[in-house]
């Protein structure tokens, strides 16, 4: 009986394999017209400035883990969310990524583009929706563990830290005074 | 009277011990060289191996590995950009690495603006990128020219011209002839001396710690036939662990029956 089972999960398992197609493929996904139309509803304000430096570009390379490659960084914020539109490295090539944060806490994460030839699966909502609610701790890591995917790891790492970054930029508009 | 069986096995035992030894030194070093390069490529990317480079000259030579002629050049006051491949500079530094057309350079008061083919690139006058704009979305076509009036940046794409905000945040469409002569940006050949820099650091750009190893591991680096040879090193090395395990078994056999 053992073997039977053995033998019908490996036929599974080739047929997945064999019928398997390319998927979602590296690409431009969405525009960022389009994901801030989408993140206010229509309602898109006017787009600001944000300088990254001092301690809070301490804070960004801390998160990053590498210098952050601009000094200054664009957002859209209407007084309650903010949107960013941020490039990180996966492997070898920027992925950008928009993030929305209403309150203090991640409502959207979007893949905009994907430059590379493997790792794209980050792009499907079973991955993105991990962010939603997500929140950054004073440690600034996320409040909960994201489930990584095998074979895109170099990605979910890049998008799992602009999400952190995200959260970050938008503790320093959003603070009063 | 004992019967020997021994004889025999020990011939056996003796031939898998010569094996093993004469293979382990021939293939001592390609497996010392597969197993160091092997560990580094393991850990190749938290060791940023693919973002050093070897600047050795004669390695690069051995690569072919040599500097385009400058795609454009553009100088404006005492600060000059130039595009080798893809990689920017300004000055002397290198600024981004992916930067598929230069269209002009501006300097305005606190900012440098480089045009690319639907960006600029903003940057402080010490070369630093402060952010790069990505006005795909609004222009009618490739940017042709960068110019400055007012000390705003003027860009001219697809027929038509576009004028930035003093922060160059933005650019809105320049709807009638301004009233003075924008100050567009020219091209012009590279300072000699500037471009043997620039050569030279494209150079040592070309040739990542990673693909070299890569190449060791393989042993492309020798051509054709180095493949093959680290084939074999590997072949020797399945050969090891199986002379290996024989011998291992055999002796544990051996001490039981004792």
């Amino acid at each position: 009986m053992r073997r039977i089972q053995l033998l019908l999960c490996s036929g599974l398992l080739a047929a997945a394999v064999a019928f398997a197609g390319n998927g979602g493929e590296a690409g431009r996904y969405l525009e960022t017209d389009d994901y801030l139309r989408q993140a206010f509803a229509g309602q898109v304000p006017e787009v600001s400035t944000l300088w990254v430096d001092g301690d809070l570009r301490d804070a960004v390379e801390d998160i990053l883990g590498h210098r952050y490659g601009a000094l200054r960084t664009r957002y859209w914020f209407d007084g309650e969310t903010s949107v960013w539109i941020l490039d990180e490295i996966g492997k070898e090539l920027p992925i950008t990524i928009g993030v929305t944060v209403r309150g203090d806490a991640i409502a959207n994460v979007r893949v905009l583009e994907f430059r590379e030839s493997r790792g794209w699966e980050v792009r499907y909502p079973f991955f993105t929706e991990q962010f939603r609610h997500a929140q950054l701790r004073n440690d600034r890591r996320l409040d909960r563990n994201i489930d990584s995917i095998t074979g895109a790891t170099l990605s979910v790492d890049a998008v799992t830290r602009v999400a952190r970054v995200a959260l970050l930029l938008h503790d320093n508009v959003a603070a009063p005074g | 009277m004992t019967t020997s069986r021994r004889p025999a096995s020990s011939r056996q035992r003796s031939w898998y011990r010569t094996f093993h030894r004469w293979v382990g030194a021939l293939a001592a070093l390609f497996v010392l060289l597969l197993a160091l390069t092997g560990i580094a490529l393991n850990h190749s990317h938290s060791w940023r191996l693919d973002q050093r480079h070897v600047d050795w000259p004669w390695l690069l030579d051995l690569y072919g590995i040599e500097a385009p002629a400058p795609a454009a050049s553009f100088g404006h006051g005492e600060h000059r950009a130039t595009l080798l491949g893809q990689q920017l500079y300004f000055d002397g530094r290198p600024v981004v690495a992916d930067v598929a057309a230069l269209t002009g350079m501006i300097t305005l008061d606190g900012f440098a603006v480089v045009g690319s083919a639907d960006s600029v690139l903003l940057l402080t006058p010490a070369g630093e990128l402060v952010e790069r704009v990505d006005l795909g979305a609004i222009l009618p076509g490739p940017i042709d020219r960068l110019g400055v009036l007012d000390d705003r940046a003027v860009l001219a794409a697809g027929g038509a011209r576009f004028f930035s905000d003093p922060e160059v945040t933005r650019f809105d469409p320049l709807e009638h002839d301004p009233p003075g002569l924008i100050d567009w940006s020219t091209q012009s050949p590279p300072p000699p001396p500037l471009l043997l820099a620039l050569s030279e650091d494209y150079r040592g750009r070309g040739l990542t710690i990673e693909r070299l190893l890569t190449e060791l591991h393989s042993g492309r680096i020798v051509g054709k036939a180095g493949p093959l040879l680290m084939d074999m090193a590997a072949l020797c090395l399945i050969g090891l662990s199986l002379s290996g395990l024989v011998l291992w078994i055999r002796r544990l056999r051996r001490n039981r029956s004792r």
